[in-house]
């Protein structure tokens, strides 16, 4: 008997919440270049002399550069990650769900590392399944667990979150 | 326009005369107020974004934490872990909208104080009656005979030349001085910005201090502490072990902002640096703590010795943002509470270098800090005192102006240090008495068989 067990509702539920979180990352950053013109056309005051002219425009230039192209970049490096580290969560669960798992792991004779796949458990959608699994021997478990029927071929992928994250099997939505 | 003039007054001080137009070339001229003010909301806004923004992030780490209650396949680990290595650079976010909006507002500060509008009142209207009085002078000189001038101005030529000159000596240095001030304070400016490394600042520290990697192992540890805390030494022990009964219930469930690949859990602590989650170093711990305290019958209205004076408990829990000590009577809602408490005491420490406010607020940050670890912490902070009353010594001399760059929640991000004599500001990122590993040294550090971390 396996030692590993999934639960693919319940991470399905946080994939579909963590895209709804992943939509809204933007929302405040989204306005810094808005601010930072805002900040930028406050130091456009007199400058006098020459020296204080050469500190201005440096000035301008660092903000310009610093905040208006390498933080955004920053940002968006951050998001990108996230959403392909969800895409590939996603492809994961996939993985499990369609039965290829199952099946690449019993045609490798790797069954001890298949986890036990639940897909009816007592969670609310909407509602983290927090809580009430410790382990695949706890007994709320009993009856929840839906042997799916192996649909493809396929190779027992070790890791098969990281190998989503590297290849892909190319059935979550804009996968990088 | 004479002979002399040329010579005498347009030649010595250039610099004041490059405006057309400014009061005729004749007066210092004196720059108008470049409005700094006017940029101060939009600083806050930009920090304000990215303060939000990181907390999105947070939020969404925390949303992917939940796969550790139901993804327990061969490769959990790495599943749980995936979005450690963005922890740091969302905390840099805060870091760059601090060291904007400070960089700003000490921007504004100095020029936008009411000194160099008023030196511009003294001069402006100095000036006027100077150029009406200079472009005479230039006239008489031209149209009258040597005679007739001497017997209009009661001396020769060159005296009143040199009369006007120096004149128009101290204005001219005031003048001079506003534009300095304002190339200063741009040059300070632009030290803190392009000081914004956002690789050094993603990189998160952990703190290696033992108060910060302690953890209670036992409920009775845990009252040993609450006895041994600078803070809750002197309460009665047998409240001390009801408060520590109530706590060790909630302490295995508190909040982590970070577990790292050995599966150590860390939060930020009030230095901006990671501790170990549990450790007296904790804001959840204290925040836990304090919340049982004064929600405490018996003990909310115990005073507690603080450095500036007496404070009972539940003044001080209204004091740091516990606006309702009864909301925390359901301490089973646990994170909230704890984490927004926290956040709120955390918000207090990092004092920059005031040595008597930041034992205040390190008392009130990390009450569970034993006496022995707190007055080390607090002389880790006298000796980084010491080296600024040490630059401090400097600014008197006028050689050297320092500003302190506050990060999120106060934390002293870095210091700008302008040389006067040079103009040059270097920003020094805070290093001073730092004791912190980097993530590699940390998991080095860490003895698996004890779970506990070796400190060299």
């Amino acid at each position: 008997m396996t030692d590993y067990w999934i639960d693919v509702d319940a991470c399905q539920t946080i994939v579909n919440d963590l895209y709804g979180q992943l939509a809204d990352l933007r929302s405040d950053v989204d306005r810094v270049p808005e601010h930072l013109e805002d900040l930028r056309s406050s130091l456009n005051g007199p400058a006098e002399n020459n020296e204080v002219e050469r500190v201005s425009g440096q000035l301008d230039g660092a903000l310009t550069d610093r905040i208006g192209t390498k933080l955004l970049d920053h940002v968006d490096d951050m998001i990108a990650k996230v959403e392909h580290r969800i895409n590939s969560m996603q492809e994961v669960i996939n993985y499990y769900l369609s039965g290829d798992a199952e099946m690449a792991h019993r045609s490798q004779n790797k069954q001890d590392e298949m986890p036990q796949i639940f897909t009816e458990t007592e969670y609310t959608p909407g509602h983290p399944a927090t809580g009430y699994v410790d382990s695949p021997a706890d007994p709320a478990f009993e009856g929840g667990y839906d042997e799916t029927e192996p649909l493809t071929e396929g190779t027992a992928v070790p890791n098969p979150y990281e190998f989503a994250s590297d290849h892909h099997w190319g059935s979550a939505p804009d996968g990088k | 326009m004479g002979k002399h003039e040329s010579t005498t007054f347009h030649v010595v001080l250039p610099s004041y005369h490059q405006r057309e137009g400014a009061w005729n070339m004749l007066a210092p001229w004196t720059p108008i107020n470049p409005g700094a003010q006017r940029g101060v909301g939009p600083a806050q806004d930009i920090a304000s974004d990215l303060g939000a923004t990181r907390e999105r992030f947070e939020t969404l780490f925390d949303t992917w934490r939940r796969f550790e209650d139901c993804y327990q396949a061969v490769d959990a680990e790495i599943v749980h872990s995936a979005m450690n290595d963005l922890v740091g650079p969302a905390i840099a976010l805060t870091d760059v909208g601090a060291v904007v909006q400070t960089a700003h507002e000490t921007y504004a500060e100095q020029v936008d104080n009411g000194a160099l509008e008023s030196d511009k009142v003294v001069n402006d209207t100095w000036a006027s009656g100077f150029e009406d009085r200079y472009q005479a002078f230039l006239n008489d000189k031209s149209a009258l005979s040597t005679k007739e001038f001497e017997e209009k101005y009661g001396k020769d030529e060159n005296t009143v030349a040199n009369d006007l000159h120096l004149e128009r000596i101290p204005y001219a240095d005031r003048a001079f001085g506003v534009t300095n001030t304002v190339g200063e304070a741009r040059e300070v400016y632009l030290a803190a910005i392009q000081g914004i490394d956002l690789a050094e600042m993603s990189a998160l520290e952990f703190s290696h201090r033992p108060e910060a990697l302690t953890q209670y192992g036992s409920e009775e540890e845990l009252l040993q502490a609450l006895k041994d805390s600078h803070m809750f030494g002197h309460l009665d022990a047998q409240d001390l072990e009801r408060i520590a009964e109530q706590a060790w219930e909630l302490y295995g469930g508190l909040p982590s902002d970070f577990t790292d690949p050995n599966g150590v859990d860390w939060v930020v602590g009030p230095d901006g640096e990671m501790v170990r989650s549990g450790s007296p170093m904790d804001p959840n711990v204290n925040a836990l703590i304090l919340a049982l305290l004064a929600d405490d019958e018996e003990l909310q209205n115990t005073e507690l010795p603080f450095p500036e004076g007496v404070q009972t408990i539940a003044e001080f829990a209204v004091g740091q943002g516990l606006g309702k000590i009864g909301d925390l009577t359901d301490l089973t809602i646990g994170k909230s509470v704890i984490a927004g408490w926290a956040a709120a005491i955390v918000s207090l420490v990092g004092t920059g270098f005031d040595i008597r406010r930041y034992e205040s607020e390190l008392s009130s940050s990390a009450p569970m800090l034993s006496e022995e670890d707190y007055q080390s912490l607090v002389s880790k902070y006298s000796g980084q005192n010491l080296i600024v009353d040490g630059v401090n010594i400097g600014l008197s001399a006028g050689t050297v102006v320092l500003t302190t760059v506050f990060g999120p929640g106060g934390t002293v991000v870095g210091f700008l240090i302008t040389e006067v004599g040079t103009g040059v500001t270097e920003f020094v990122v805070t290093e001073v008495g730092k004791e912190t590993w980097t993530i590699d040294e940390m998991e080095d550090a860490y003895n698996e068989e004890t779970g506990e971390f070796v400190v060299d």
